[in-house]
């Protein structure tokens, strides 16, 4: 089913969660080499 | 390069963590978008965006906004009163978030029955994070004013990405109440 004309654009902005992948990404390998530093030092 | 050589000697564990991480991440994305095909060509609705707006709609109306609306489409759900409402588009349904959470899970513990578990359990907490930003944001567009833009541009961002920052952080919390050591 189409979306009516006039209900997309800026009346209607997104919600969306772009940009932060990659950093999440780089987070979770720098969360990660900190757990097995502990684990290493344990 | 020797230097090197002798550091991936040293923390081969970690190494073998970045390998599980990485490939789980690609594999169930790969995954995710063959699914957003399928559904694509079903002509229908991804079904995590849909439940994701069919939560924020009931947020939204126990946190007040009168006459929400919630409407579908292939391409996602419009969501609040006429003239305020929000667009969740399959970008915002948070569940490229909850893969990234279940990769690092599977990176540090491997797959056995507590990983899925907490991929299961991970992929919850994410959406009830998910859920309340964006009925949240349903609710301060109705309000009308600029709140909504500063938190939709940084509180809520932060928000959703420390929700997973925040559930890495308690993972060798979660491994010892599993049982695992």
């Amino acid at each position: 089913m189409p979306v009516p004309q006039g209900v997309m654009g800026p009346l209607n902005p997104a919600v969306p969660l772009d940009g932060g992948l990659t950093a999440l990404l780089i987070a979770g390998g720098a969360a990660g080499y900190r757990q097995y530093k502990k684990k290493k030092k344990a | 390069m020797n230097a090197l050589l002798q550091w991936a000697a040293n923390n081969r564990p970690f190494l073998f963590f970045i390998g599980r991480f990485l490939i789980t991440f690609f594999g169930l994305s790969i995954l995710y978008a063959l699914y957003l095909k399928y559904v694509e060509l079903e002509g229908d609705l991804d079904l995590v965006t849909y439940w994701v707006s069919r939560g924020s709609h009931e947020l939204a109306r126990a946190l007040g906004v009168a006459d929400c609306e919630w409407a579908c489409f292939m391409d996602g759900c419009y969501v609040g009163r006429p003239g305020h409402m929000v667009n969740i588009l399959e970008g915002c349904n948070g569940l490229k978030l909850a893969i990234v959470y279940a990769a690092y899970v599977i990176g540090i513990g491997g797959w056995n029955w507590r990983s899925l578990l907490q991929m299961a359990v991970g992929l919850v907490v994410v959406q009830f994070f998910n859920v309340i930003r964006i009925g949240s944001l349903i609710a301060l567009r109705d309000g009308g004013g600029d709140m909504y833009f500063y938190f939709l541009k940084y509180v809520f961002g932060v928000w959703i990405y420390g929700s997973v920052i925040v559930l890495w952080l308690l993972k060798p919390r979660i491994d010892r109440w599993l049982g695992q050591k």
